[in-house]
């Protein structure tokens, strides 16, 4: 049997990781680099798109089919994102129950489909690094994944041509890691904040049994949002200084996401950093002296929201503070300075910054690969599940069936009756979270009870049992009691999409694409058209007594024609008329130029 | 438990050995070393070698926990055929099942009573006067730090306030589980005193505690809850 890899799929960064002769290896590509950006970008049409770092590089020029942080979609339906959450520069479509898709070109993508290409790459890489084909993986997951998104991560996998051994969790991960080397027996925290998602799982360490006590998170909260919050203070700078408002301009926006992330990143060991986008536009560079100030103002409430889920997770594990012996701090958000310092001020005692925040992970689920391969033998994770498991009961409550925090694998029995006489099927939702009504919870999806023999209401019974398997996903069982007939239900979830109802989906979203296209082009044209009309406006202002009748009257004219043209939204009548402008205005334009230099001549004059 | 899916064939104690068909009891097939598949007689106390009564020592329970865990646990039977697998995975899942039941004395009561009554322990209705009293004023005040947290949080200090009154709430509810565990302690002696066919007005009086133990368990999750909220 080939062996297993680890891979820590993130939503930056992944990283694959082997354990050769006892000792964790870092796999790195071929130039070298052992990060691989979670990025894909998709170049020619046709041809396989780009991967790592590569496709990062050119991220700016080629945005809208650049695909990034793609895990915060992964087993999503749109009715769960949040506009702003939806800010990304390629275009994603699936709205209310459907999924969340990307469209690139003519092509439709799940985010599946997109972290299937970043796993074949860390895939080759492996393979290559080993001289051999690499066929299973243990891939990570943030603790705090429901079961659509453990689920679409395991599909990433297999569309990538790898068998999934396990999905395990990256807290739990990284504390594996932490104690392959050591003789631990402690209490220890894991702090992970990565770039989209954070975790806190508290485990007890004795004698290499890892037993997670609790864990708690937020899968939508990281390093990305701090980015976004810089972002928009960019932006507002930019406005002041005289740039424009530059929120819908894609090609800015890339370009100051870029320096955004990396003056986080250097605020992390400065405590200053001078941020500088030249030609931002054709006539504005940005410049900006951030202070760690300044930029701990703009991050701290993002920061503050993983004090709740810390607090929650210890009082689940009926812990306090004082009982910790240890943090560890995982992820590349933990470099913060001021992530550090509300770590301490959470648990009171200096967090633990001996692991690698970026490589632990990966190494973590390394160690798992040869847990099961047999090759490790004296250590075992004994992992929970962190979301409570329940089924709709009446009046639209949440019955848990089976609590969170309870240690996986696990097992749990319901019964279940009709209530109409003669009722032959009955259909059961199931759900995940932590509220008393199911609509404030993550449905799972339906699955329906059937060929129950006619009996009077209340008669029949029929035994479910619900099973998380050590992946932390649900299997269910059902049984009719009397005939003893037992079968697998299939849960219908609207995240599984039989192949026919993709196919129509990217159908209606390549329509939707020509129409999204067309509308963005318009924009764009009107856009333009706007700027050329406005800045025509200022130089008749100055210099319309230097041109000639026929000149003056021919540029009213043009103006004319593309004011009509934007007010019909002809897209091709603004372009041509734009065009014609630009040329009946060439002399204006010369005019206007040696005027101003005339002007900054006389006013140098003493 | 009793809504646990059970198998048909595997009513009795011994069970056969998968691999090599000998019949065998407790974990491991004595002939040739393999996981024996589960039997349903077993309960909780026996899965996890601790005597049957309402007082376990919770140090014991865990290292016994973590012993089996690392005998039936799936992932030391990965390479092992499915039939074995299935048997780990079971194994495991009614372990894990056994110790969050019997750690936790409101579950261990809840489970000891189902096992002397041979029906489920009834849903709490009723604790006693001054529990329910008390149960009342500490979801008065959840429901005020509920309705404040709703209205956006209020004041620095009023939510410190609130949140001290809440802490206050938890320590007396802790002071007041504890007396029912000492209470459990003392049932215990007689438990263990009494011969088997005599401990009826026990089980009657376990249950009268265990209810204790629902509200003041469910008034810490509720008091828990407020606190981090207004943290």
């Amino acid at each position: 049997m080939s062996r297993i890899i680890g891979i820590d799929l993130g939503t930056t960064n992944s990283v694959v990781s082997i354990i050769e002769g006892g000792v964790p290896v870092v796999i790195s590509d071929a130039d070298g680099q052992r990060l691989t950006p979670s990025v894909v970008a998709f170049t020619d049409e046709g041809e396989a798109p780009i991967v790592g770092h590569a496709a990062n590089r050119q991220r700016i020029l080629n945005p809208r089919r650049t695909i990034y942080s793609v895990k915060r979609f992964m087993g999503r339906r749109g009715g769960e994102i949040k506009e702003e959450d939806m800010f990304v520069s390629y275009p994603l479509a699936g709205r209310g129950e459907e999924p969340l898709r990307i469209s690139v070109d003519s092509r439709v993508y799940l985010p599946e489909e997109i972290s299937a290409f970043v796993l074949k790459k860390l895939k080759a890489d492996a393979e290559r690094y080993l001289g051999e084909p690499v066929g299973r993986a243990v891939i990570t997951v943030p603790a705090y994944f429901n079961d659509a998104q453990r689920n679409a991560t395991k599909k990433a996998g297999e569309i990538a041509g790898l068998k999934v051994e396990r999905i395990i969790n990256e807290p739990t991960a990284a504390s594996l890691a932490y104690g392959l080397d050591k003789k631990l027996n402690a209490r220890i925290g894991v702090y992970d904040l990565g770039g989209g998602t954070f975790d806190i799982s508290i485990l007890d360490v004795k004698n290499g049994i890892f037993q997670v006590m609790s864990t708690c998170g937020n899968t939508r909260l990281g390093g990305d949002d701090i980015d976004r919050r810089l972002i928009d203070f960019l932006l507002k700078r930019t406005e002041e200084a005289g740039g424009g408002d530059l929120s819908g301009d894609i090609f800015a926006l890339s370009r100051i996401r870029e320096e955004a992330e990396q003056a986080k990143c250097a605020l992390s060991f400065q405590e200053e950093v001078e941020i500088s986008i030249p030609f931002l536009t054709r006539s504005f560079s940005l410049r900006y002296l951030l202070t760690r100030k300044e930029f701990e103002a703009l991050a701290k409430d993002i920061i503050d929201r993983t004090r709740k889920p810390c607090l929650q997770a210890m009082m689940d594990a009926k812990l306090t503070p004082s009982d910790m012996d240890e943090v560890i701090l995982v992820g590349g958000s933990t470099r913060i300075p001021m992530v550090q310092q509300l770590v301490e001020e959470i648990f009171g005692k200096r967090p633990n910054t001996s692991v690698n925040p970026d490589e632990a992970v990966a190494v973590g689920a390394a160690v798992q690969a040869n847990i099961l391969s047999g090759k490790i033998t004296n250590l075992l994770l004994l992992d929970v599940t962190p979301l409570s498991l329940g089924i709709e009961t009446y009046g639209g409550f949440m019955n848990v069936i089976i609590p969170r925090n309870t240690t996986i694998p696990t097992r749990a029995g319901e019964l279940f009756t009709t209530a109409v006489d003669g009722q032959q099927a009955v259909t059961i939702q199931v759900l995940q979270g932590e509220r008393q009504m199911v609509a404030d919870n993550w449905s799972l999806g339906t699955f329906l009870l059937e060929d129950i023999e006619p009996a009077p209401a209340g008669v029949p019974r029929i035994g479910v049992q619900f099973t998380i398997d050590a992946d932390g996903i649900l299997h269910v069982l059902a049984r009719d009691v009397k005939t003893g007939r037992e079968k697998q239900v299939q849960m219908k979830s609207s995240l599984d999409v039989p192949k026919d109802a993709i196919e129509k989906m990217v159908k209606e979203s390549l329509e939707h694409a020509a129409e999204d296209a067309a509308k963005k082009e318009l924009f764009d044209t009107k856009l333009e058209a706007n700027k050329v009309v406005a800045a025509t406006r200022k130089g008749l202002e100055k210099c319309a007594h230097l041109l000639s009748e026929e000149e003056r009257q021919d540029i009213h004219k043009v103006m004319k024609d593309i004011v009509q043209a934007i007010n019909n939204n002809n897209s091709a009548g603004i372009k041509e008329s734009t065009t014609r402008l630009n040329q009946a205005t060439e002399r204006l334009a010369s005019l206007l130029l040696e005027e101003t230099a005339k002007e900054i001549v006389e006013k140098e004059k003493p | 438990m009793k809504h646990e899916i059970s198998d048909p064939e595997d009513m009795g104690q011994k069970v056969k050995c998968l691999s090599c068909g000998s019949p065998g009891e407790g974990f491991f097939c004595i002939d040739c070393h393999t996981l024996l598949p589960l039997s349903k007689e077993a309960d909780y106390f026996t899965l996890l070698e601790v005597e049957k009564r309402p007082l376990v020592d919770p140090e014991r329970l865990k290292e016994n926990f973590l012993k089996i865990s690392e005998m039936v646990h799936p992932d030391k039977y990965y390479n092992a055929p499915q039939e074995a697998r299935d048997v780990a995975m079971g194994y495991s899942s009614l372990l894990n099942k056994a110790y969050s039941t019997l750690k936790d004395p409101k579950e261990r009561i809840r489970y000891l009573i189902s096992l002397e009554t041979d029906k489920e322990a009834p849903v709490s209705s009723r604790a006693s006067a001054g529990t329910m009293e008390f149960f009342i004023e500490a979801s008065d005040v959840c429901h005020e730090a509920d309705v404040l947290q709703k209205k956006g949080g209020g004041g620095e200090n009023e939510r410190r306030g609130l949140r001290d009154r809440l802490q206050g709430l938890k320590k007396e509810s802790q002071k007041k589980w504890e007396n029912v565990l000492r209470e459990i302690e003392t049932l215990d002696t007689e438990w263990m005193a009494a011969p088997p066919e005599n401990r009826k007005p026990l089980v009657r009086k376990l249950m009268g505690l265990s209810h204790e133990l629902s509200y003041l368990a469910k008034l810490q999750s509720m008091l828990n809850e407020m606190i981090v909220a207004l943290s």
